[in-house]
C-alpha cells in the first residue's frame, strides 16, 4: 500500500497568510504539496462550520492561518479568530473527536520561511495521526 | 450586604403569587404579566400576556414545566421595540439568562420588563406535561424533572431579577416568600396589600445544601453525559437515528438566526457531492448533514448555552442533546471565562477578546 499522504485544508487569510504563502512560492522554497490552499479575506471569516465541514468530508487536517495578534489588516479579525477556533477546540474535545487535527497559526506576509515551516510541520503530524477516520464514515 | 428584605404571607406560593399579580395588574403598576397560564383540563399550559386581571386567575406560578423556554416567547414580544408598558414576567432562571443572552445580541429589550423569578425547583419532561393535572402532588415534589434541570448550578437568579421567589432551598418555607431583589422590586412591594416585610438571611445562604447537591449532580452529567469524550463512532451511532427535523434548533431559546444557515444553498449538501461521497466512502447516508448540522451549532451556541434542556426534550427520537450540549458548553464557557446571561454589561462571549489570551491554542 502507498505512503498515508494526508490531505490538509488550509484558510489563509488574504493579507498575512496568503501572501506569506505567495513568497514561500516565489522564493521557491520547498515544501511538502499537502495543504490545500483556500484565501479568505481575514482569518476570522472562518466560521467554526467551515472546519466541522472540511473535516467531516474528510480532511485530515485544517490550518487557519492570519495575520499575527495585533497586525490585523481590519484591525482585531484575528482576535475574534482565535475566540471562535477556542470553542472551535473545545467543541471538538468535547466530543472526543481528533483536536489535533486542528491548527491555528499566525504568518505574516513576510514569513514565507515560517509558512514552509508551519506546512512542514503540520504536516508531519498529521500523517503520524494518520488518515481521519470522518473520512471513511458513511454516515455525515 | 448580609440581610435581605421579603415580603411573606402565609398563603400557598400559588395563590400568593396570582395576589401579587392581581394586584399589580389592577393598580396600574404592571399593564401586564407574562406568565404560564392553564388552557384547559387536561395538561395544557403555554406562556401568555395576560392583561385582563380577572384572567391571573389561570396562571399557575412556576408550574414544573416548560412547553417553549420563555426567552423565545419574550424574543418575539420585544424583538422591534422594547415594551411600552411595564409588563412582570415570571421566568425560571435559565430562561431569564438566555433572554439576557438575546437582548445582548440585540434580539430583544430587557426595558419596562420586571422580571420575577425563583429559586428553581426544575421542570418535568416535556412528555410527561399531560400527566401533570394535581397541583397538590406538584407542591408535594411528586414528579421527576429533567436531566438538565437536576444538574443545573444556577438555579438561583442573578441580578435582572427584580423579584424571587423562594422554591428549592434548605429548609422550604410554607407560605409565600419572595425576596425583593431590586429597587423597583421595594417601591413595587411598598404597594401591595396583605404582605409582611421581612429580612432574613441572603438567597445564597438559604440555598447553600441544595447547591452543593446540584453541583454533584452536574459533576455525574459532565462525567457520564453520553459521547462523553467518546469518539467519532459513538457520535455517529447518537446521531444515527436523527431525523433531521431540527426541532432542537426552534426549541432553543439561543438560535435566534432569522434564517440558519443549515438552510442555505451553502451548506446543503448537493446531489453531486453525495454520489461522489458514496464513492469514495463506498456508502453514504442519504439524506446527509446531521452530523455536520450538530456540530455546526455546537459550535455556534456552546459559548452561549444555558442548559436548560429543551432540546431534548423536544428530540422526537430521544437523542440526548442537551447533555451532549451542557458538557461541550462547560469546556467551552470555562475556556472563554465566560458565563452566559450573568451580566447584561459583558460583551457576548464572541463579540469580544482580551489581548493576551487563550495563546497555548495558538502558535
Amino acid at each position: 500500500m502507498d505512503e498515508f499522504e494526508p490531505r490538509i485544508i488550509g484558510f489563509l487569510c488574504n493579507w498575512c497568510s496568503y501572501a506569506g504563502a505567495d513568497l514561500a512560492g516565489t522564493s521557491r522554497l520547498e515544501m511538502p504539496s499537502n495543504l490545500v490552499p483556500i484565501k479568505v479575506m481575514c482569518s476570522s471569516r472562518v466560521d467554526p462550520e467551515m472546519v466541522a465541514d472540511a473535516f467531516l468530508r474528510g480532511a485530515d487536517g485544517v490550518l487557519i492561518a492570519g495575520c499575527h495578534p495585533g497586525d490585523c489588516h481590519y484591525d482585531k479579525g484575528n482576535y475574534y479568530a482565535r475566540r471562535r477556533f477556542a470553542v472551535l477546540k473545545k467543541v471538538v474535545e468535547s466530543l472526543g473527536l481528533e483536536a489535533d487535527r486542528l491548527r491555528l497559526s499566525w504568518i505574516s506576509a513576510s514569513e514565507g520561511a515560517r509558512f514552509r515551516k508551519v506546512v512542514e510541520e503540520f504536516t508531519e503530524k498529521v500523517r503520524k495521526l494518520g488518515p481521519n477516520p470522518a473520512g471513511k464514515e458513511t454516515l455525515l | 450586604m448580609t440581610e435581605s428584605r421579603y415580603i411573606v404571607s402565609p398563603e400557598e406560593y400559588g395563590d400568593g403569587t396570582r395576589r401579587v399579580l392581581r394586584q399589580l395588574l389592577a393598580s396600574g403598576a404592571m399593564g401586564s404579566v407574562f406568565a404560564m397560564r392553564r388552557t384547559g383540563e387536561e395538561g395544557s399550559f403555554c406562556y401568555s400576556l395576560v392583561s385582563d386581571p380577572s384572567m391571573v386567575d389561570d396562571i399557575v406560578p412556576f408550574y414544573p414545566v416548560m412547553p417553549v423556554q420563555a426567552a423565545r416567547a419574550l424574543t418575539q414580544l420585544t424583538i422591534t421595540r422594547p415594551l411600552d408598558r411595564p409588563v412582570a414576567a415570571l421566568l425560571r432562571p435559565c430562561e431569564v439568562r438566555a433572554f439576557v443572552e438575546n437582548v445582548k445580541q440585540s434580539q430583544g429589550s430587557m426595558e419596562n420588563l420586571f422580571i420575577i423569578s425563583c429559586t428553581c425547583p426544575g421542570v418535568v419532561p416535556t412528555a410527561d406535561i399531560r400527566d401533570m393535572k394535581d397541583e397538590i402532588a406538584i407542591r408535594e415534589r411528586e414528579f421527576v424533572i429533567r436531566d438538565a434541570c437536576s444538574a443545573c448550578i444556577e438555579f438561583v437568579p442573578g441580578p435582572q431579577t427584580d423579584m424571587v421567589l423562594l422554591m428549592a432551598c434548605d429548609d422550604p418555607p410554607e407560605g409565600t416568600r419572595l425576596l425583593l431583589q431590586s429597587r423597583r422590586a421595594l417601591e413595587t412591594a411598598a404597594g401591595l396589600d396583605g404582605f409582611e416585610m421581612e429580612t432574613d438571611r441572603p438567597l445564597g445562604e438559604l440555598t447553600a445544601v441544595t447547591a452543593r447537591q446540584r453541583a454533584s449532580s452536574r459533576n455525574r452529567l459532565l462525567k457520564n453525559a453520553p459521547v462523553a469524550g467518546r469518539g467519532l463512532e459513538d457520535l455517529v451511532s447518537m446521531f444515527s437515528m436523527c431525523i433531521g427535523c431540527r426541532a432542537c434548533r426552534q426549541a432553543c431559546p439561543l438560535c435566534n438566526c432569522i434564517l440558519c444557515d443549515y438552510e442555505t444553498a451553502r451548506t446543503i449538501h448537493t446531489p453531486e457531492l453525495v454520489r461522489e461521497e458514496s464513492n469514495r466512502r463506498g456508502a453514504v447516508r442519504v439524506p446527509s448533514g446531521s452530523i455536520q448540522f450538530q456540530l455546526g451549532r455546537l459550535n455556534h451556541i456552546a459559548p452561549y448555552c444555558t442548559g436548560c434542556g429543551q432540546c431534548s426534550d423536544v428530540c422526537p427520537v430521544h437523542i440526548p442533546v442537551a447533555e451532549i450540549f451542557i458538557r461541550a458548553a462547560e469546556l467551552v464557557q470555562t475556556s472563554l471565562g465566560y458565563s452566559p446571561g450573568k451580566d447584561i454589561d459583558d460583551a457576548p462571549a464572541l463579540s469580544t477578546y482580551v489581548e493576551g489570551e487563550l495563546q497555548d491554542i495558538t502558535d
